[in-house]
């Protein structure tokens, strides 16, 4: 009996010590390709279109880390892309955007097959290096090589430039980047695109005088005057992501460039004068009373306040304008011309949504290479992002239908433009015209200067006084395009440095003297000095000439 | 019998009692009846903000999104399923390891059962090592994933041990004497005592499996496999994803984006209401298998 109670009682505890452990069915298996399904059609292919060389059907397993998309075949876009390479795309999400089914993967050896990335994400540096230097992804270089010899001239240099890796080689293709082509047309088209902007409630400006608000002192005193007739609303908000520093989104207010170029050095943006007198000017609104502490909220809380008119202004986007708010249907938001000294500079930085990756465990990295060259491409853009071609509406051209189109045509100075109808539809319901018509559905190899050019209207109100206003205040720097690459001991002191210009924002902007607001700067200045940004700043100078000798 | 008569320091104690008991009530109460207000009314009208007591604009359309879709159904079957079936597993484990170590004098290697887990209470391997263990283990992308691991937990099985160890030991030697082996002991005798901490365990266990979002998102893909949790965080972002595709291509915001966020609040009570309803049914035995926590395993 003693020795049956002992037998059982041992058994029960090594059971429940093992909970853990009972196989059960296998994981599902790729069926293995066939040689023979890959039936090229060289013979009638145009030869600057790679991906046109081999169009037999293949599944190719996507993971994109931001959560919220659905695996969906019978998507238009899924179809469309189908049609034109031959690849089903089959996509997967995570639960949780935390990077953390990337490295479960990783670890496990089990990555997809094209593995996309928030270039935003935190993990995606250190995810980059480990995979490269575990040899699981494939640099770009050698799959275009072999590959896709034209990849690299359908799409912008920018895109194989700007993010190679230390050993010299592209291991991530980050998609719409704001390239050269984008500031050349954009330019050529007369178009600024949207600004960011303060936007004003109109009746209460009209009411104030119309002041002239595009001086320091003039946007002060209006603000003003607007608030002292509505004590009880806030003067001015802003969305709390944009305090990344203490310069927030005034920077471009005064002309603050991404760094301050000065005695043949590139330093950080803040030594610059202007961005001393940006923070001047934030803080003379906070003791002003213009910006308290409950003006800077989560965007969403910001955009609740101004659907429901508490708010005077707040800085935004130039698209913003036209919001009604529901005290006063008879009034909207509209952005206000922004201080004389308003410049914007633009780099390749800007931009840059998605990191997209092709894995070693693909097994088809031709088509991998092949299905980017033709989303990065103006084809691939003409069938996922434009539609069907048709007259112009001077020839009585219009869109009939969402789904069928014509959806864009040729305008007289020969750039593909969308019909008005189909950026209505889009505006009033985005994922219902996409549903419907197949359009932006599949970004992942979204262009910027693709993207928006059949967007880009000059017939339009907002873009003739986007173009009044901001026309000529835009300039590319892409020699300014700097990255601090991933594992260094500059990317160490960057990381420090970013969150001690975060940390310092609430005793800048909040100080009750300029005087306190200068020490707490220069407290800031030498914090940042203590954590290393001369040597940070060393790193941003030799790849500013690198740069310079590439662009310049 | 005469009523007892309630002096001023009585009338005085049961109103303070009475209304601190109100007070715990409303603050564990209203935040659930928030969401509730949020989730029936509707949701661009909730931009406005300002709902506290009923909904302004009553409607039921994000219920309906939730239940639109057929796959929900069987998201709830997944999370029913890996509740029973997890929970049972769990007591079944639990119950008889927890006897055998109420069991000092008799059980061998007393102790280093014990190290054992008392060492996988306060540490574990980290997620990486865990996932590979359940990749080599071919659970990964199966139901059992929800099952087998972590089926036995040493809190739990403290608190068991510790209800085992109150009961009289005279009982088991009557019965030990009428002639039951170990087993019936266990089965006959022990567990039927047993009913409030085994309640209480199953109810722990219970929520912790319903609740659970980890194991779904991490450690399994087939859509079938997802637990209702899951499914409606899934439904959440994917509504948020749509509003924001508009919202990042043109850096601008409508009332639409904004309402896509109210669905949120439906999700929550539509997670939070079937296990909820369990609740009443177990209470009594709760009362007192709560009681167990007190006492020293």
């Amino acid at each position: 009996m003693k020795k049956t109670i002992k037998l059982f009682l041992a058994l029960t505890l090594v059971f429940a010590l093992g909970a853990g452990c009972s196989a059960v069915t296998p994981p599902p298996e790729r069926p293995a390709a066939s040689p023979d399904a890959r039936t090229g059609g060289a013979a009638a292919v145009d030869v600057r279109f790679d991906w046109l060389l081999d169009t037999s059907p293949v599944t190719l397993r996507l993971f994109e880390d931001w959560p919220g998309g659905v695996d969906d075949p019978s998507l238009l876009g899924i179809q469309k892309l189908q049609a034109a390479t031959g690849v089903t795309l089959r996509r997967s999400y995570p639960t949780a955007w935390d990077g953390q089914e990337l490295i479960l993967m990783l670890a496990s050896d089990s990555l997809p097959d094209i593995i996309v990335m928030e270039n935003g994400a935190a993990w995606k540096s250190n995810f980059i290096q480990q995979a490269r230097d575990a040899g699981k992804i494939w640099a770009y270089d050698d799959l275009i090589e072999q590959y896709a010899p034209h990849f690299k001239e359908l799409a912008a240099p920018e895109y194989f430039e700007m993010f190679k890796s230390d050993d010299g080689k592209t291991y991530e293709y980050v998609n719409a980047i704001r390239t050269s082509l984008y500031s050349q047309k954009s330019e050529e088209y007369g178009v600024v695109g949207h600004p960011s902007a303060v936007l004003v409630r109109q009746d209460y400006y009209d009411e104030s005088g119309a002041p002239d608000m595009t001086t320091p002192d003039g946007f002060i005193n209006g603000l003003k005057k607007m608030r002292d007739a509505h004590p009880n609303l806030i003067p001015l908000i802003t969305p709390w992501d944009t305090w990344g520093s203490p310069l927030g989104n005034f920077g471009e207010q005064f002309g603050v460039a991404p760094y301050y170029a000065a005695d043949g050095r590139i330093y950080d943006q803040l030594r610059s004068p202007a961005a001393l007198e940006t923070v001047l000017f934030i803080n003379r609104l906070t003791r002003e009373g213009l910006m308290p502490k409950e003006s800077i909220i989560e965007g969403t809380d910001v955009q609740a306040l101004v659907f429901n008119g508490e708010v005077i202004s707040y800085l935004w986007g130039t698209l913003e304008e036209g919001k009604v708010p529901d005290d006063n249907p008879d009034t909207i938001y509209a952005f206000l011309k922004p201080l004389n000294t308003w410049k914007r500079y633009d780099t390749a930085s800007i931009g840059g949504w998605k990191s997209i990756l092709i894995s070693k465990k693909c097994e088809y990295p031709d088509r991998a290479v092949r299905l980017l060259e033709f989303m990065a491409s103006e084809e691939g853009h003409k069938t996922l992002y434009w539609g069907e071609e048709g007259p112009a509406p001077s020839e009585g051209g219009a869109m009939a239908d969402l789904a069928k189109g014509p959806h864009y045509y040729i305008d007289a100075s020969g750039k593909p433009t969308h019909y008005a109808e189909y950026l209505a539809e889009k505006a009033a319901d985005w994922d219902g015209a996409a549903l419907k018509s197949g359009l932006r559905q599949i970004c992942y190899g979204e262009d910027s200067y693709f993207r928006d050019v059949v967007t880009w209207n000059n017939d339009d109100p907002l873009t003739i006084k986007e173009k009044e206003i901001y026309g000529g205040k835009i300039e590319y720097v892409p020699e300014m395009s700097i990255r601090v690459q991933p594992d260094t001991p500059e990317e160490e002191i960057k990381i420090r440095v970013d969150q001690i210009k975060r940390d310092a924002v609430a005793g800048i902007l909040f100080a009750e003297t300029e005087a306190a607001c200068r020490a707490a700067y220069d407290g800031m200045l030498q914090e940042l000095e203590e954590a290393g940004l001369a040597a940070l700043e060393d790193y941003y100078t030799a790849q500013f000439a690198e740069l310079s000798a590439i662009y310049r | 019998m005469g009523k007892l008569r309630l002096t001023g320091e009585d009338v005085a104690m049961n109103a303070i009692s009475a209304l601190a008991v109100m007070a715990v009530f409303v603050v564990t109460l209203y935040p659930v009846w928030y969401c509730l207000i949020y989730a029936l009314n509707d949701n661009v009208d909730s931009i406005k903000g300002d709902l506290y007591i009923l909904p302004r604009v009553f409607t039921l359309e994000n219920f309906k999104t939730i239940f639109r879709n057929v796959n929900v159904i069987c998201s709830y079957g997944v999370s029913a399923a890996r509740t029973l079936l997890g929970t049972l597993y769990s007591l079944a484990l639990m119950m008889p390891a927890a006897y055998a170590l109420t069991k000092r004098g008799k059980l061998r290697f007393y102790k280093f059962y014990t190290a054992v887990f008392i060492v996988s209470m306060y540490f574990s391997g980290g997620i990486i090592p865990f996932y590979l263990l359940l990749m080599n283990m071919r659970l990964l992308n199966t139901f059992w994933v929800y099952i087998l691991p972590g089926a036995v937990g040493y809190f739990n099985l403290l608190l068991i041990m510790a209800f085992l160890r109150e009961l009289p030991s005279a009982l088991e030697d009557s019965a030990m004497i009428d002639g039951a082996n170990v087993f019936q002991i266990l089965i006959m005798v022990v567990t039927p005592l047993s009913k409030p901490v085994i309640a209480t365990i199953a109810m722990f266990v219970a929520v912790g499996h319903w609740n659970d979002w980890f194991s779904t998102a991490y450690y399994t893909t087939d859509p079938n496999l997802m637990t209702i949790s899951t499914y409606l965080t899934k439904l959440v972002q994917e509504e948020q994803a749509k509003a924001s595709m508009q919202s990042l291509a043109q850096n601008t915001v409508t009332k639409q984006m904004l309402a896509a966020d109210m669905l949120k609040y439906a999700c929550l009570i539509a997670t939070i209401a079937p296990i909820v309803m369990v609740y009443p049914f177990v209470q009594k035995f709760l009362v007192q298998g709560m009681m167990v926590g007190s006492i020293k395993a």
